[in-house]
């Protein structure tokens, strides 16, 4: 699979956003991703492409997650803005996914979001497919269920 | 998931657009492009293998060619030999020939014996010819359009008890266009005759009836002979599964409530009873008084070995109790069963231990019924009201079954478990030496399948 960066650019920096929750960060964190990518070894002959750029992107956030802990945590969060967009558009929705882990979150990101297939997650995750699609079922109950079983809107 | 459901998560994520998109991609780009460093090995397989292919060809060529009559007549020549080849391939369709026979001319029943004619499918390449030799200083390297027409008959001769099948094929004409003008043309026709195989099948139709007619029915004697290999019917018995076959059976000492045996039913949050005049929930729920999609159990077609993979415990076990209760308002069955054989589990489902587990559908009162779901108005609220949940079938005490189970789901109580399908797919019962499952009978195995495949 070759690297189209214009299409997987947005993913990968929706994937480290949810991780850092910052957007400068998560930018940074998406350009040193690709960066890296140019210069892994397997970059030449990877088959495994997705799977390759989301286990730096992972690699990479993990990082600066551990640095961030002895500083000061998430200065930004969600702006004043955000917050009154969120409260008019999907709250309820938002509220959970919060209440999901933090990997259950990525999960549900990676596949409906990103749209990336289940046999990478399960490789990025290190679980089988049948884990990954039972996994992932559990998550949805368990939104359905906060939101009072009604359909996501 | 739905493009709008879609959307709602994207929206609920809430991730900012990245501002410095479009100057990295650029950058990036130059950097692919000055990086972009050729890989020696691929390239290099890559001209072997077609090395390698082009010599396979030419030596099979030439391997083919000796073998050829045209070689033979051409060895010598240095001429230009075209060669067309055609593989003939002619399907002949089974020749079914019906002769009624009877044994006995009083006999009422006529029952034709069937002889069947088979002539296998025949397929056979044949080199034809169509030659064209031209003069060694002559070369053609024209383009050229190549004409085929052929029409095939065939016929089947029958006669006395053996039959000749004629293949007979009408001139074919092939014929080459050079930009030059017609260079070659070449017309065959060909006439082959070949015997037809025949099988016969007879059957000996009942014996002379004679006098008065009486109807005489014979019942073959049926014999039921069980193979060594299928698995025991296992009684109700406490006999437990040991460990170290298929059972996983992890224990921590930690726990205090960790022992085989232990009781870890859970207490229903209401119990309704089925004591009453019974409608039937289901019929008045479909079409637009259907319940929304989440809550309608999952259509799962996947097999027992699927089912078998997405599930936390497989066991048998008794149903000790059915109770009938409601999950947020919806019917649901509480089977609490007692567990003989454990198969597979992560937990601590130990021999003997029992449990609960929940299934939608069931019995509910009418008023509590039509809090959630439609109900017309004529049926009194101290009606009961059944709703099958999905499954196939009810459930009694007694009753023993392999349940594929999952942890509970959030949904019902916190210990409980449930069906890995929510519905009775799940549930096996034992027919025959084979455990069926008991929303769909054509999803089966028998017990050594199971063991064999979950310690595969």
């Amino acid at each position: 699979m070759s690297l189209n960066i214009d299409e997987q650019y947005d993913k990968i920096y929706r994937y480290c956003y949810l991780r850092v929750r910052h957007r400068e960060t998560a930018e940074d964190l998406t350009q040193e991703t690709f960066l890296r990518y140019l210069e892994h070894p397997q970059y030449s002959n990877v088959d495994k492409t997705l799977q390759l750029l989301y286990t730096i992107a992972g690699n990479l956030c993990a990082d600066r997650f551990r640095m961030r802990q002895t500083a000061e945590l998430s200065e930004e969060t969600v702006s004043e803005e955000n917050i009154e967009e969120t409260v008019i558009s999907g709250f309820s929705l938002q509220q959970a996914l919060d209440s999901l882990s933090q990997e259950d979150r990525e999960i549900i990101l990676l596949r409906y979001i990103n749209e990336v297939p289940i046999n990478v997650i399960a490789g990025l995750y290190n679980i089988s497919r049948f884990a990954v699609n039972r996994r992932i079922k559990k998550i949805l109950d368990t939104l359905h269920n906060i939101l009072g079983k009604e359909e996501l809107k | 998931m739905k493009k709008s459901e879609i959307d709602a998560l994207k929206k609920a994520f809430n991730i900012p657009e990245p501002e410095n998109k479009e100057i990295f991609i650029s950058s990036y780009k130059e950097k692919l492009k000055i990086n972009k460093r050729p890989v020696a090995v691929p390239v290099i397989m890559r001209y072997v293998s077609t090395a390698v292919a082009a010599a396979l060809i030419v030596g099979l060529w030439g391997s083919l060619s000796r073998t050829s009559e045209y070689r033979e007549k051409f060895q010598e020549s240095s001429s230009v030999i075209e060669m067309q080849t055609e593989a003939v391939t002619e399907d002949i369709t089974d020749i079914v020939t019906t002769s009624p026979t009877e044994n006995n001319a009083e006999t009422e029943k006529t029952e034709p014996t069937t002889a069947v004619s088979t002539d296998a499918q025949v397929n056979k390449p044949s080199p034809q010819a169509t030659t064209a030799v031209s003069g060694g200083q002559n070369i053609q390297s024209s383009t050229e359009a190549v004409t085929n027409t052929s029409a095939v008959t065939q016929t089947v001769l029958q006669s006395a008890g053996t039959q000749t099948y004629t293949h007979t094929a009408v001139p074919q004409t092939t014929t080459k266009v050079q930009s030059g003008g017609t260079v070659s043309s070449a017309t065959t026709a060909r006439e082959e005759t070949r015997p037809v195989r025949t099988t016969t099948a007879e059957e000996n139709l009942a014996p002379p009836v004679t006098g008065e007619i009486t109807e005489q029915v014979t019942q073959p004697a049926v014999t039921t002979t069980i193979a060594d290999n299928e698995p025991v019917v296992v009684e109700t018995t406490a006999s437990c599964y040991e460990p170290g076959g298929a059972v996983v059976a992890t224990t921590s000492p930690d726990d205090p409530e960790d022992t085989g045996g232990y009781d870890r039913t859970v207490t229903p949050s209401v119990v309704y009873d089925k004591n009453g005049e019974i409608y039937d929930g289901d019929s008045f729920n479909m079409g637009d008084h259907a319940p929304p999609s989440d809550f309608a159990p999952p259509v799962y077609k996947a097999r027992w070995k699927q089912m078998a993979d997405n599930s936390d415990h497989i066991v048998y076990g008794m149903i000790d109790e059915v109770i009938y209760t409601a999950v947020y308002g919806m019917p649901y069955t509480q089977l609490d069963i007692t567990i003989f054989e454990a198969y597979i589990t992560d937990s601590k489902l130990d021999c003997l231990t029992r449990i609960s587990v929940y299934m939608p559908g069931g019995y509910m009162p009418a008023s509590e019924y039509r809090k959630n779901y439609y109900l017309p108005s004529y049926i009194p609220d101290d009606a009961i009201v059944e709703v099958s949940g999905g499954n196939a079938m009810s459930y009694n005490a007694g009753e023993e079954y392999i349940f594929f189970l999952e942890n509970a789901d959030g949904i019902v109580p916190e210990r409980a478990y449930v069906l890995t399908d929510k519905t009775d797919l799940s549930i096996f019962m034992f027919r025959n030496g084979k455990y069926y499952s008991a929303g769909d009978a054509a999803m089966k195995f028998n017990e050594s399948e199971l063991k064999e495949y979950l310690t595969a």
